[in-house]
């Protein structure tokens, strides 16, 4: 070819090449890595016992779990209300995979993606025969688990995975990210107000679980290597203990792997993943750094298996030989029951974008505009604002719980907002979730939230303004433990002398964030 | 000659003493406020724990001084968790510097019953140098003295840049004082 002809040609196609290069199209992203053990190290937070050495599972390791293949999922309704032959018709469906890389293109193709990775469930039933749902309103009203108007139970779903077989599907993330709101209408990503510890209490009763297995779960899930006292505590719960504790636990709070048992706290308020995207920490303990998806990735990966097989000093969670060393996957023995499986970077990116897609619900609360704005000075006057400050309503720093002093190189590495608001230590402390600190949250979306606090103990939010809750003779509203007939709701001693209608005017503006 | 001249010395200093005497002055009541915008809203806050020494006359300025202390642990603002914030290492950090103080460096006069004090303003670690302008009202052994100025929080490294919390800081001080009998 005549070189005159060529040079333009080539010169052409590197300026194309260039112009494509500077143009990605938007479904050609970066992945980040999940299992990145340098990104793993900065992200989480030490314990507060600084003796205390921490070990993550090995790449390796992670790498050879096999990941999860994403089927569709099914709505699972209370039997009284199931469509006729609605489990066979499942049944005689072909299993369809809904996570397939090949056809994500545009960023709604990842969110639509992340979705499905959201309702995927992580632990099955085995075959369930039944022609109708394993769930009936006589459950539902024993435990209080909320179903819809239209009978949906949202907190679980059917799985087909083989054609002719119907599995109930349990741990996905919307399990616990699922609220059924009092008209009945659903806020997905919200802070869940399932009942699956009442649900749990029911089982153990109805199957006769034996307890030992249970023993077991509580010492993996609860035992805190640094806090003897709460190993001690654990030891002598027995069978009605266990019971009545899990009976205890007000929907929208949970017993959740890391967290502490003690005879003033066994359970934490379920958070709501609405907003998530600006939130600097991630738990009640900010025990996670969110700088980015890849950090919510390992978030996920971390609290759907592998949190538990971290090694805190010589104990692993979920280990093996007297829980020191890493079980191979066919020997996992998780006490909810996740399978050894984890998810792809793929699957764990696109649940990134889904959870930071979502939206609130419509407001449904409207104020006269002078109780709100009366509502907004007194949130200002009483400082409120300085740690939930807009338009996050959080300053997004990290607040020590009470008796922990930040050492001091937190002061470069952390957010402190240097003052604790005194609620009850436990979880920041004497759990394996503890980091020392509480997250301040954002108050965004209060008015579908609840309970509140980071233990859920106060129902509404009139009762944080609410001077007895500080009493020993009070009776907590949200979430009460099961030892106890009354306790103080300490601590966050703000807006308590405020007259009522101040009171009023605050919850107002609250209500509407 | 001697002896003359030694009653002479002798009697001007006891004059001098006695003049300075009655320029010493006792703290009765005080006020330690300040204000600051948060949020735009304003706070108002005080500091307890004063202690003085005041020796002050209108007229004799050269010989005028004020120096004081405060301990910013008695720190209120009406909330009482941002009472304990204020506190500490980000903002007083009392524990390691339990007083506030002030100390005149000289005064002119500025306004009929008005002087300006100059004074070094310690908090935490730092000095700096401050005028405040003081108004006072002298009837009969009572003194009655009011002084307002202004400093920049960042100087002395109470907390951060904030956009929520103003820099400036607006400082508040009444003092009544009496002469003490001789």
């Amino acid at each position: 070819m005549n070189m005159k002809i060529l040079l333009p040609c080539v010169c052409i196609g590197w300026l194309a090449l260039l112009l494509l290069a500077s143009q990605k199209p938007e479904w050609l992203i970066d992945i980040p890595k999940t299992w990145d053990l340098k990104e793993i190290k900065r992200f989480h937070l030490p314990p507060p016992d600084t003796s205390v050495e921490v070990f993550y599972a090995p790449e390796e390791y992670y790498n050879s779990l096999p990941e999860h293949i994403i089927y569709k999922t099914y709505p699972v309704y209370v039997a009284e209300q199931e469509p006729e032959g609605y489990l066979d018709s499942i049944r005689a469906l072909e299993p369809e995979v809904v996570f397939d890389l090949s056809q994500i293109k545009t960023q709604e193709d990842w969110i639509k993606a992340g979705e499905a990775v959201f309702h995927w469930p992580t632990s099955f039933s085995p075959p369930y025969q039944n022609s109708t749902s394993y769930i009936d309103r006589k459950e539902t009203d024993v435990t209080g688990a909320p179903v819809t108007p239209d009978g949906l139970y949202p907190f679980t779903h059917y799985v087909v995975k083989e054609k002719g077989q119907v599995q109930i599907g349990l741990l996905s993330c919307a399990n616990c990210h699922t609220r059924v709101m009092d008209d009945g209408s659903l806020v997905v990503g919200g802070q869940g107000n399932a009942a699956f510890d009442p649900e749990l209490a029911v089982f153990v009763k109805l199957f006769h679980i034996p307890f030992s297995v249970l023993k077991k779960g509580v010492y993996q899930l609860n035992y805190v290597p640094w806090a003897p006292e709460v190993s001690e505590y654990i030891m002598d719960i027995d069978s009605a203990d266990y019971l009545d504790m899990m009976s205890a636990h007000a929907n929208g709070t949970m017993v959740r792997q890391g967290i502490s048992i003690s005879p003033t706290e066994d359970a934490v308020a379920v958070p709501s993943l609405i907003g998530l995207k600006d939130i600097k920490y991630l738990d009640k303990t900010g025990i996670m750094r969110h700088e980015g998806p890849g950090d919510l990735m390992r978030y996920a990966a971390f609290n759907q298996g592998m949190d538990m097989l971290t090694r805190y000093n010589d104990f692993i969670p979920m280990g093996v030989h007297d829980y020191t060393e890493l079980p191979k996957p066919e020997e996992w023995d998780h006490p909810f029951g996740y399978d050894a499986f984890r998810y792809n970077d793929a699957q764990l990116y696109a649940l990134a974008q889904y959870i930071y897609s979502l939206e609130p619900p419509e407001n449904p609360n409207h104020f006269d505009e002078a109780i709100l704005s009366r509502g907004e000075t007194v949130f200002k006057e009483q400082g409120c604002i300085t740690c939930h400050t807009p338009p996050l309503y959080t300053n997004n720093q990290l607040t020590p719980a009470l008796g922990f002093e930040p050492p001091k190189d937190h002061y470069e590495k952390y957010d402190i907002f240097n003052v604790s608001v005194e609620t009850d230590p436990t979880l920041a402390i004497k759990s394996r979730r503890g980091t020392g600190y509480y997250k301040i949250p954002s108050l965004r979306g209060l008015w579908y939230r609840g309970p509140y606090l980071h233990s859920g103990n106060l129902a509404k939010l009139e009762d944080l303004f609410d001077p007895a809750r500080l009493q020993d003779d009070y009776i907590p509203t949200g979430y009460k433990p099961y030892m106890v007939e009354t306790m103080a709701v300490k601590g966050h001693e703000f807006g308590m002398e405020l007259n009522e209608e101040d009171k009023n005017a605050l919850v107002a503006f609250l209500k509407t964030l | 000659m001697l002896i003359r001249s030694l009653i002479i010395t002798l009697g001007f200093c006891i004059l001098s003493f006695l003049s300075l005497a009655q320029e010493v002055y006792q703290v009765k009541t005080y006020e330690v406020k300040f204000l600051i915008k948060n949020a735009g809203i304003t706070v108002e806050g005080s500091l307890e724990g004063l202690e003085a020494e005041v020796l002050f006359h209108p007229r004799k300025l050269a010989n005028n001084k004020i120096v004081a202390s405060i301990d910013p642990g008695t720190i209120q603002t009406g909330i009482k968790i941002r009472n304990n914030h204020l506190k500490r290492s980000d903002y007083f950090d009392v524990e390691h510097y339990p007083k506030i103080s002030l100390s005149s460096l000289g005064f002119s006069k500025a306004a009929p019953d008005t002087i300006l004090g100059r004074f070094v303003l310690t908090i935490k670690d730092v000095t700096r140098e401050i005028k405040m302008p003081i108004h006072y009202i002298i009837s009969g052994n009572s003194l009655r003295l009011d002084g307002t100025f202004t400093i920049d929080r960042l100087d002395f490294g109470l907390g951060k840049e904030s956009f929520m919390l103003a820099d400036e800081v607006e400082i508040l001080l009444n003092a009544s004082l009496e002469r003490p009998k001789i």
